[in-house]
């Protein structure tokens, strides 16, 4: 069995919401994609829409 | 339009530039009793409501803002329309009330000259006299009346000034006949000429009608603005203050640099000497500190850059600027709008490419977008100023300039220039049209105010430590990571006997050589190695594809995991002394010089993207934008290192 020191065990913790922080971050931008294609691209402006 | 006409059947429009009182004195004589909707079939604001004379109400339409009747936007275009009768959802008005900004007059007089030409009763009516006045300018209304020939009314919305004369004045233009104002050049021209021509007959109505109170002011003015807006002294001008800029960048900030790089290094020794010695503090000195700290001590830079470009833009000369430049950008096929955009991507390429809402033709607008990201932004001022402490440091051309401004000048110059090739192959491809004309105006010169320097610098410093805690410590975890593990000891057995016998002859990389990013740069080198790169600036260009200046905490990363002891060295020692594996040194000037390039040109922030995807609302773009910069960096960067070893470099 393996046994993983305190240390280790922290660190990989850290890496992992590191990890978890990035991957949220690059979700929204794909979410903000979506949102966006809801809008012709012959408006020009999506927050100029009223 | 002979004859008296009944009021109550009467409807006139208000048309004047966007900020030139128009709303505010429409809603002082309508008060409540607007009603507001949309233009059929656009979202574009129709506000009508009445307004009394002579006991009797008519129909006042408050059209939106326009500068001239060739308008290309779609606010513009439908007042343009409205006012030549020519709009289906709206009958043309009977008269005109053109509102004119009396402090603006000669810009605001461009769209008056256009009305008159047209067959339809005007009357121009000057707003923010009290302004003007306060400035001690005088007018002579009735002079400026006869040269228009048209009645000309000063009015103020608060005290209700001039509105009865105004009312008069519109009575009378309704009941007699005016002849259309012919001036020298043909109906409808919008080519330059003809705004030259227009403009001519407008400085000689100013001249006959303005008294200017501050002549003396005025005329420094010009006299400063004629040097500064010449095409060779404003040139020359214009570098030379954006080098003394570089150089004052360089020369204040190096103390707090050396004092924050101290900082950071003391607070991995804390951490050395505090915690035993294993993953976790390895993971805190050589991932959090040496990434993150990595970036925070370019934090002078960032401060000293938005110091200058503060004071540039607040005294009034930012906008020279615009104008030099502006003739370089009409020629190859840029909007003149697309100044604004493009000079707010030196801070950042994201806020710039979102000020391209501004531009109206989507031709325009896609150019701008697409050649946005070459201006130098904020985070590559670490990548550049890394690159130059380490290899340019002291040095001077011509016994006073330091070589390290002149090259950072270079690499803003290297960007603009090859941001007005790009645009001039994509107006003439991909997004051929011709460039609508543009007037400029060029505000007056005035002290900075401190407050608003101090503003910016707090807000751009809170940006980029918001970024390096956030962004910049995540990825600079993530690295470490990937430069950790697999441990050596591990994976020492899976390793072919060639490769381990060139790790034992340089123990210091082992660890780094075979971890997940060692690996990843392994993969790369063949393609990096022409450029003059080895494999762990090659797991730094990788990284850096994120976010650019996460190119200076992987550095850091890297050559503090890959020592033996310790010890933290600053990263520009490490960088000095990084060797390849055969011995010789990683880095020379010529590398530095090619890095440098290669970051110029390269499309290397995630962000960026994004934002082009959303305003472009296409996947195309954004992907075009990568290919076309990726490829061009790296072509550029070849170039230079190969050109450079030519002539004899190393």
């Amino acid at each position: 069995m393996t046994v993983f020191e305190p240390e280790l065990l922290v660190a990989m913790v850290v890496v992992l919401a590191a990890a978890l922080f990035m991957a949220i971050k690059f979700l929204r931008i794909i979410r903000s994609f979506r949102r966006s294609s809801q809008c012709s691209s012959d408006c020009g402006c999506n927050a100029e829409k009223k | 339009m002979e004859g008296p006409v009944a009021l109550a059947q009467i409807t006139i429009a208000f048309a004047g530039n966007p900020n030139a009182g128009k709303t505010t004195f429409f809603n002082a004589l309508t008060g409540l009793r607007q009603k507001v909707a949309n233009y059929p079939g656009v979202t574009v604001e129709r506000k009508e409501g009445p307004w009394k004379i002579s006991e009797r109400s008519i129909n006042v339409i408050d059209l939106p803002g326009l500068y001239s009747l060739d308008a290309t936007s779609l606010d513009e275009q439908i007042a343009s329309e409205i006012i030549r009768g020519v709009n289906d959802g709206a009958a043309r008005p009977d008269a005109v009330v053109a509102i004119v900004d009396a402090t603006n007059l000669e810009r605001n007089l461009f769209l008056v000259t256009q009305l008159l030409e047209l067959d339809i009763p005007v009357v121009v009516a000057l707003t923010m006299m009290d302004v003007f006045e306060s400035q001690q300018h005088s007018i002579d209304l009735l002079k400026l009346g006869r040269m228009l020939g048209t009645p000309v009314v000063a009015v103020h919305a608060k005290t209700g000034r001039g509105v009865e004369e105004l009312a008069t004045a519109v009575e009378t233009a309704l009941s007699t006949k005016r002849e259309p104002l012919l001036l020298p050049f043909p109906e409808g021209d919008v080519t330059s000429s003809a705004i030259f021509a227009r403009y001519a007959f407008i400085s000689d109505v100013v001249q006959e009608t303005v008294v200017h109170g501050d002549m003396p002011r005025h005329r420094l003015s010009e006299r400063i603005d004629s040097v500064l807006t010449n095409r060779f002294f404003g040139l020359v001008i214009l570098v030379a203050i954006l080098l003394l800029v570089f150089q004052t960048i360089f020369t204040w900030s190096s103390l707090p640099m050396d004092l924050l790089e101290q900082g950071f290094g003391s607070a991995a020794e804390v951490v050395r000497t505090q915690l035993p010695p294993g993953i976790l503090a390895d993971l805190i000195a050589d991932g959090i500190i040496a990434g993150v700290g990595g970036v925070v001590v370019f934090l002078p830079q960032i401060l000293l850059l938005f110091f200058f470009i503060s004071i540039l833009e607040d005294s009034g000369y930012m906008a020279r600027a615009a104008f030099l430049l502006d003739k370089l950008m009409s020629r190859v096929g840029l909007h003149g709008k697309a100044f604004l955009p493009l000079f707010s991507s030196f801070a950042c390429a994201i806020p710039g490419i979102m000020a391209t809402r501004t531009i109206e033709d989507r031709r325009d607008r896609f150019a701008t977008i697409m050649i946005a990201p070459f201006m130098s932004c904020s985070a590559r001022l670490p990548v550049y100023t890394l690159m130059i402490a380490t290899f340019f440091a002291g040095q001077s051309a011509l016994g006073f300039i330091s070589v390290g401004a002149l090259l950072m000048l270079a690499m803003y110059a290297l960007g603009i220039l090859v941001a007005i090739a790009a645009a001039f192959i994509l107006k003439r491809t991909l997004l051929k049209a011709p460039p609508p004309p543009f007037l400029m105006e060029l505000p007056p010169y005035r002290l900075p105010n401190l407050r608003n320097v101090v503003q910016n610098m707090i807000t751009r410093a809170w940006l980029f430590l918001k970024r390096a805690g956030t962004v910049i410590l995540a990825i600079s975890i993530i690295l470490w990571a990937l430069t950790y593990f697999p441990r050596a000891g591990v994976t020492e057995v899976t390793i072919d006997p060639a490769a381990t016998v060139e790790v034992s002859a340089a123990p210091e990389g082992e660890q780094l050589r075979q971890s997940f990013a060692g690996r990843l740069g392994h993969l790369i080198e063949p393609i990096i190695e022409p450029l003059g790169f080895d494999w762990k600036i090659g797991v730094a260009l990788i990284a850096s594809f994120a976010a650019r200046e996460v190119l200076v905490s992987t550095l850091s990363i890297i050559y503090n995991v890959g020592k033996e002891d310790e010890e933290s060295q600053s990263l520009i020692e490490a960088v000095r002394s990084a060797k390849r594996d055969d011995g010789s040194p990683t880095w020379t000037p010529l590398t530095a010089l090619t890095l440098m390039v290669f970051f110029v040109l390269a499309m290397q922030c995630m962000s960026t993207l994004a934002v082009v995807r959303r305003e472009t609302n296409s996947w195309r773009w954004p992907v075009f934008m990568m290919a076309y910069m990726t490829a061009l960096a790296y072509f550029a960067a070849l170039l230079t290192y190969q050109g450079g070893r030519l002539l004899g470099f190393s």
